[in-house]
């Protein structure tokens, strides 16, 4: 599509009473034009998320020790194109320190998250000796003292990156011996900055000097460093900014979940049913390689905790005995979550497996050497991200990882194993058929629910089950870590986790609860609960417990927040479900009488020790 | 009007909203609503990144016109206007 058609959109799209374009932030990034890019996101403040398809919000504050008027624009796009409209405000120049170091700078914005900007001329002085490289490393390590003292007092979360040395710093010692010492002293400084990350809970780093080497553009425009202090080229803001909206994404829980494969010519060379399973070309040298390294790739994301799929147009017994028997593969049937190998259109496919997965389509990618698949896929299932893995199958690995469909903050126990409890449940689901009733099945599941308040280890997984938990959680707005941990520390809150086991396995911590204490009113601020556990009564069991907490201190109504996302339809029906009636904004029930929630069919544990992370 | 023109007219219309027509040889950027160095700095990657061209930034900042633009693009170009 054409530049000025695109920003003919962008504009229409500002007028009041538009129609909504849900697909203009996919074509524009599509479109990739930088100039235009910058005009589209400028204009883009002024359109309301919804008309452009976003679902969610995201406050972003971006400060930084260099002008970088490019990064808002291109990152309003790019958090556009992942369903998120991004209020942002961008600091005046070389504002970074002195905006983490005083409180009152970015409260009144009160930001989700704070992008810091760091360049080398703020890091190397002017002028400095090349004979003399302990004095610089004293210099760059104070600056790094520094920067880490203002992120230590700033609570908030927070994305620093790694800086590219210009090529003058370099060339401008003439020492071999010299420049490899600069090289290890500069390398230093970066390894510090993503010390930062393992340091502060709050702060998360960026590798941007790493992500450089495979993007070769020029870092600094020198014209605009010297005339705007402008420190990168528009392709490095670009750069960044994508990688921030996948940061941004990250912190929203909204990242990907599902990688769906095809198989022939995807994740192996051939086609099966023509040229047999001898025939396939998977391992040993060219091509087949290739296929075996994307096979490796998708495993590796397995063990992180995406949920890998086949939709295949395939004889379902041909596949499961190539899987079972061929001695090429690096990616076996108990890597996978769910197939879907048949001979139907793979749009329907795709919505199968998202109601087998329970999970929503837009957290599903799609790889296929077809176009004519992609296309089907992009045209009728526009919140699923596609990938065209067509031309040299060495490439294949390149384009399924190149756009970060899956980054994610933190990678938890639950994500090693989070395929095995996929699988357990699909078993699950085969043997309810054999119960006359629900309830007999349920009663037969033998059904354990431990709850205990969360410590230093389950913390992460309860702020991360609080972010990606999109369909049983009362609010679009999840707790922070920082939150969490506070509340998690203070006499008057609660902070609970919850894990459930059956007689098919163990579920690890599937949910959690944050509960205000109040002398007559205890509030539960958000309840939030994996759909991998719908319909057992186990939330049920939780509530129960929460209620009589609550009762045995003496309170006599249990309050509950709830608010509208447009994704948590299962949750709002909850409360009214079990007794709660709506008071103003929040759902009350009266804890004398001690209602009865919770089912017969469960087994409640309190306070044991961990099972699982 | 030469290619230069009308790919140079459509930038700055790109850069400020406003339309073509409103965009004369003789209008100052000085008098376009909201002209600020940023602007001039977004229309300067555009201009470069359409016309394939490096500008000289001394040059670049001294032009006050849209028809001065023209050819200082069209000097950069190697177009003869």
């Amino acid at each position: 599509m054409q530049a000025h058609e695109l920003l003919a959109r962008v504009r229409a799209a500002a007028l009041p009473d538009a129609e909504p374009d849900l697909a203009l932030p996919g074509d524009l990034v599509a479109a990739g034009e930088i100039p235009v890019l910058l005009e589209a996101g400028r204009l883009l403040e002024r359109v309301p998320g919804p008309a452009v398809g976003a679902t969610r919000a995201l406050k972003v504050a971006i400060t930084g020790t260099f002008t970088a008027a490019g990064v808002a624009p291109l990152l309003r796009i790019a958090l556009l194109r992942h369903g998120i409209a991004a209020e942002i405000r961008v600091s005046g120049f070389d504002r970074l320190v002195a905006d983490l170091a005083d409180p009152d700078a970015l409260a009144a914005f009160a930001p989700d998250v704070v992008l810091c900007l760091l360049h080398d001329g703020w890091l190397v002085p002017e002028g400095w000796d090349p004979t003399d490289l302990d004095a610089l490393g004293g210099h760059l390590h104070a600056r790094v003292a520094l920067l880490e003292g203002a992120l230590a007092g700033y609570g908030g979360t927070v994305l620093v990156h790694t800086v590219p040395l210009s090529p003058a710093e370099h060339r401008g010692v003439v020492a071999f011996d010299a420049r490899a010492a600069l090289g290890r002293l500069w390398r230093e400084v970066n390894s510090e900055l993503l010390a930062l990350a393992e340091r502060y809970p709050h702060v998360h780093a960026l590798d941007l000097e790493a992500l450089l080497v495979g993007e070769p553009v020029p870092v600094r425009d020198e014209r605009l460093y010297r005339f705007a202090t402008s420190a990168w080229t528009p392709a490095v803001e670009l750069l960044y900014a994508r990688q921030a909206a996948n940061f941004g994404r990250a912190v929203l829980g909204k990242a990907k979940k599902v990688l769906v494969l095809d198989l022939d010519n995807t994740l192996w060379g051939g086609v099966v049913g023509d040229d047999g399973p001898e025939g396939v070309k998977v391992g040993g040298g060219y091509p087949g390689n290739c296929f075996s390294e994307l096979q490796r790739r998708a495993v590796a994301l397995r063990r992180q905790g995406v949920l890998l799929a086949l939709c295949s147009k395939n004889d379902p017994d041909l596949v499961d005995r190539v899987l079972a028997t061929h001695p090429d593969l690096d990616l076996r049937d108990e890597d996978l979550a769910a197939k879907a190998v048949n001979w139907e259109p793979k749009d329907l496919n795709l919505r199968r497996l998202a109601e087998q997965l329970n999970l929503g389509l837009d957290a599903f990618v799609f790889a296929d050497d077809s176009a004519f698949e992609v296309g089907l896929v992009r045209g009728s299932l526009p919140g699923v991200s596609t990938v065209h893995l067509d031309g040299d199958p060495a490439e294949h690995v390149r384009k399924v990882l190149a756009d970060g469909h899956f980054d994610v903050l933190t990678t938890t126990a639950t994500d090693r194993e989070r395929t095995a409890l996929y699988r357990a449940r699909a078993q699950r689901e085969r043997a309810v058929s054999a119960f006359a009733t629900p309830e007999e099945y349920l009663r037969s599941l033998d059904i354990r629910v431990a709850v205990r308040e969360v410590d230093e280890f389950a913390l992460p997984r309860l702020v991360q089950l609080g972010g990606r938990t999109n369909q049983f959680t009362m609010t679009g707005t999840p707790h922070t870590e920082a939150r969490t941990r506070a509340m998690a520390d203070s006499p008057d809150h609660l902070a609970l986790v919850f894990e459930v086991s059956d007689r098919f396995g163990r579920e690890g911590i599937v949910g959690g609860v944050w509960v205000a204490k109040g002398d007559r009113a205890w509030v539960v601020e958000n309840f939030v609960m994996s759909c991998r556990v719908f319909s057992r009564g186990v939330e049920h069991t939780v509530l129960q417990h929460v209620a009589d907490l609550a009762a045995d201190a003496g309170a006599v109504v249990l309050a509950a927040d709830f608010r509208a996302t447009g994704r948590n339809g299962p949750a709002a029906a909850f409360y009214p479900a079990v007794g709660f009636t709506a008071v103003g904004d929040r759902h009350e029930l009266p804890l004398v009488p001690r209602p009865r929630i919770s089912p017969q069919w469960t087994v409640l544990d309190v306070g044991g020790a961990p099972v699982d992370v | 009007m030469s290619d230069v023109h009308d790919g140079v007219v459509e930038l700055i219309g790109r850069v400020t909203d406003l339309p073509a027509d409103r965009l004369g040889a003789d209008v100052r950027f000085a008098d376009l609503g909201d002209w600020t160095s940023y602007t001039a700095l977004r229309l300067l990657t555009a201009l470069e990144d359409r016309f394939g061209v490096r500008l000289d930034l001394e040059r670049y900042f001294a032009v006050h016109d849209v028809g001065g633009l023209v050819a200082e693009v069209s000097r950069a170009a190697g177009v003869t206007t």
